[in-house]
């Protein structure tokens, strides 16, 4: 009996264990880090170990990962700690998580988190700090809660959880006694429980390295991604899981992120699966060959009015533009509109846009939001320049500002604008 | 019986014997094309007298003889011209397309210095109704009237004598004259804004500065202010007499002496199968100017011969916006569907476009629109043609856009 028992054990024992972790990238083309800074030092960290070495210890380590304990801070650490063992000089962690990247081991969101993770625990602090400018919070009750929220700490984050989730939950800790209190506050709460010898040396410095890198601006973690990206993988299995495009590693203007890297810190995998149904839709109208209005009177139709093919193109834009808008009205949106790019990257994401369509898809957006040529930009300043100059050039010169104005008036006003056309419903 | 069997074969063998080449001066193009007038092998003559042969039979007028190769010296440059540009058309559409239509017409008759109007019935009207020039045309074949002894007809590509028009005669469709005068419109508006603000500010300035300034009603002032409004409205109303006094007066054009005209016509009868010859459309004219652009691979078509004739010069590169006039009417010659098929051709890509365009002519008929089943026709073609077509849909559609469509 026991012995039956032991066998239904061992039986059951592989359904139970848990799947390995794979970070390997499945969408991502070119990294985007991929300047000649990153090229340097990756070509630094292979003069200290060579690639099947670096390739040989991360793949060591992720064997070793498990899902529900997945933390940016360990993995580096595990990953150095294998680096040494083969180089006890290797100091080149960043280089070797971007010589992982160019090979695919993970993708650039992974990335970005090692070599934050790596920057918050090499950060160089300026110590001793001068008393003269750290502000505490004026409310001394305010001090006094917060220096033992700062005390409490260490305990929190041994029981298991990442640095940068127990930081984090830290700084809403702290955040609850005053929600006015800025980061500067917590620069001298932190001092303040040194010095008190509420924590030790090395907990402040860990804790103020993670101040000093802005831990607390983000929510993204190596969990969450892992556990995001697999739940989008499960319920849109990629038709082509070699595909990779180069488009979503593109920079977004004015952030230091790509669109995948925006998208997948910035969305839940249910918005991700919305913003990529809009597109879904959008395909669809725009690949059709037939589109109708029917009008009706009280009880049948009357009247069937087939639109011509640029009308169909229009109002599959139009439509877009009524969803993206629509789509911040959808409660799990909470009011956040995601701009177009964001659900071209979500389509490709969850494979509904293949890579080889993404970039002329995601150029529709110049129609409702056209490049501005330098012609253009440039017309702006003429005009401006010319009104002022058609009364203080006089006579006979100032003809030469007026046709400036004319040409520009006739090359400007060009729109492409087809509501006052009667020929054409879109 | 031997005898019989011998003549049976060397009758065929000497029909071939008689397909020769030879040698003519002829108008060409120079790389740049520009015209140069050379010398040019005539191939597949199956007369040694005259431009008969093979394929085309270059006729002067309503005869039915070929020209004789001693004919006068313009008629036969003519003529060699006609030939050895429609046999380059013929060989592109078989050669490059690979049209199987093209390569089972039966042989054509080309008429050079043809004035007559055409008739459905009768082939060609009487000579006293109104004759034609400075034109060319491809007629529809006709099964003829027996009973007023007129022959049935195939396909035949007329070009019309030259002759000195005054300017005055003809009906411009002008695009570009109507643009100038937009833009004069707007330069005179703008100049007598001008002087109005300029005499406002003066009068400001002199009423509220204290020290002695100009006054806005002296003469001086005045003349200054309102003599440029008085310049720009006497050039404004007498613009079109003195545009008139300096363009020139007389127009004229030899059609059977222009390659690109000889493609174009011959285009016209290559894209038949689909594209009646019944009458000229935008779509018909505008696929007979792709094909011909290809065939002188120039997309400035016509622009070479563009000091003889008087329309737009037609140009693929131009940029036009879609006009619903372009769709009928004398509009409907103007280079908007040539500059559209271009920059589709482009779009699909350089190798394919001459393909893509000649299966397009399967979604279209003579009486096609270009909002409706022209666009629709390419979006098709594109879907059967097209490497990655809802890409290249993409592209297509976002250009539609930009041209006005």
């Amino acid at each position: 009996m026991r012995f039956s028992l032991i066998g239904l054990w061992l039986i059951a024992l592989p359904l139970f264990a848990a799947e390995p972790v794979d970070f390997t990238n499945d969408r991502e083309g070119t990294s985007f880090y991929d300047s000649s800074s990153d090229k340097r030092a990756i070509a630094r960290a292979l003069k200290q170990v060579d690639e099947s070495q670096i390739r040989g210890a991360f793949d060591d380590v992720e064997r070793s990962l498990e899902e529900n304990k997945l933390c940016s801070y360990d993995l580096n650490a595990s990953l150095n700690k294998k680096l040494k063992e083969i180089n006890p000089k290797f100091s080149e962690t960043e280089g070797a998580i971007l010589y992982l990247r160019t090979q695919n081991e993970f993708d650039d969101s992974v990335a970005k988190m090692l070599m934050q993770a790596n920057t918050v625990e090499t950060t160089n602090l300026r110590l001793p700090k001068n008393q003269e400018e750290l502000f505490l919070p004026s409310d001394k009750k305010v001090v006094e809660s917060a220096v033992a929220t700062i005390a409490n700490f260490e305990k929190k984050n041994t029981k298991g959880s990442c640095f940068d989730d127990s930081y984090r939950s830290l700084y809403g800790d702290v955040l609850k006694a005053d929600k006015s209190m800025k980061s500067y506050h917590f620069e001298a709460l932190l001092v303040e429980a040194y010095q008190q010898k509420k924590i030790d040396i090395n907990v402040y410095m860990k804790l103020e390295r993670a101040r000093v890198n802005e831990l607390e601006t983000s929510s993204y973690s190596l969990k969450s991604h892992y556990k995001k990206i697999k739940s989008l993988r499960n319920q849109f299995p990629l038709r082509d899981p070699e595909e990779k495009s180069n488009f979503v590693t593109g920079k977004v203007d004015k952030l230091k992120v790509s669109h995948r890297q925006k998208l997948l810190e910035g969305y839940s995998d249910i918005q991700i699966m919305l913003m990529a149904n809009v597109i879904k839709k959008l395909r669809t109208r725009l690949d059709s060959p037939k589109a109708e209005i029917l009008i009706y009177d009280r009880q049948n139709g009357v009247e069937t009015i087939e639109l011509d093919p640029m009308e169909r193109f229009r109002l599959a834009i139009k439509l877009l533009r009524k969803e993206m808008s629509l789509i911040a009205l959808n409660t799990y949106f909470q009011g956040r509109t995601p701009d177009y790019l964001d659900l071209m990257t979500a389509a490709y994401e969850v494979g509904i846009i293949p890579a080889s369509e993404l970039e002329e898809v995601a150029g529709l957006q110049d129609i409702w939001n056209p490049k501005k040529t330098f012609w253009e930009k440039a017309q702006v300043w003429i005009r401006t320049l010319s009104s002022v100059a058609t009364i203080a050039i006089p006579p006979p010169y100032g003809f030469i500002p007026a046709l400036a104005l004319v040409v520009i008036e006739m090359t400007a006003g060009k729109k492409n604008d087809k509501t006052d056309d009667p020929t054409v419903l879109f | 019986m031997k005898t019989l069997l011998l003549v049976t074969l060397l009758v065929p063998t000497l029909t071939f014997a008689q397909v020769t080449e030879r040698t003519f001066e002829a108008m060409t193009r120079t790389e740049n094309n520009k015209p140069l007038v050379g010398d040019v092998v005539l191939t597949d003559l199956v007369s040694n007298d005259s431009f008969d042969g093979e394929h085309f039979k270059i006729v002067n007028g309503k005869s039915d003889e070929a020209i004789k190769f001693d004919a006068d010296e313009a008629l036969k440059f003519r003529a060699a011209t006609a030939y050895f540009h429609l046999t380059k058309a013929r060989n592109y559409f078989i050669e490059k397309i690979k049209s199987d239509y093209v390569a089972k017409l039966p042989k054509m008759v080309i008429r050079i210095e043809h004035s007559n109007q055409f008739s459905e019935l009768g082939h060609f009207t009487h000579d006293k109704y109104d004759p034609q020039f400075n034109n060319a045309l491809t007629i529809p074949a006709g099964e003829g009237l027996a009973s007023k002894g007129v022959k049935p007809w195939g396909i035949e590509i007329w070009f019309r004598p030259a002759k000195r028009v005054n300017i005055k005669e003809l009906k411009v469709n002008g695009l570009a004259n109507q643009e100038f005068q937009v833009l004069m419109a707007g330069f005179r508006e703008q100049i007598h804004m001008q002087s109005m603000q300029r005499f406002l500010s003066n009068t400001v300035m002199a009423m509220t500065s204290d020290g002695p300034g100009m006054n806005p009603l002296s003469t001086e002032n005045l003349i200054r202010t309102v003599g440029s409004s008085i310049v720009m409205e006497l050039g404004y109303q007498f613009m079109d007499p003195i545009t008139k006094f300096f363009s020139r007066k007389w127009y004229w054009l030899d059609t059977a002496v222009v390659p690109e005209i000889i493609y174009h016509e011959y285009s016209h009868v290559a894209l038949s199968d689909h594209l009646v010859l019944s009458h000229s459309t935008a779509i018909i004219e505008g696929m007979a100017d792709y094909f011909a652009g290809q065939m002188a691979d120039s997309p400035k078509l016509a622009m070479n011969i563009k000091k003889y004739n008087t329309y737009n010069g037609k140009n693929a590169k131009r940029k036009q916006d879609y006009k619903i006039q372009f769709e009928m009417g004398e509009y409907a010659n103007t280079d908007f569907v040539f500059g559209l098929l271009w920059e589709m051709g482009k779009i699909v890509g350089e190798d394919k476009g001459e393909a893509f365009m000649f299966e397009l002519r399967k979604k279209l008929t003579t009486n096609s629109n270009i909002r409706n089943q022209l666009v629709e026709g390419i979006l098709e073609t594109c879907e059967e043609e097209c490497t990655t077509p809802f890409v290249d849909k993409i592209r297509i559609l976002k250009a539609l856009n930009l041209k006005g469509i």
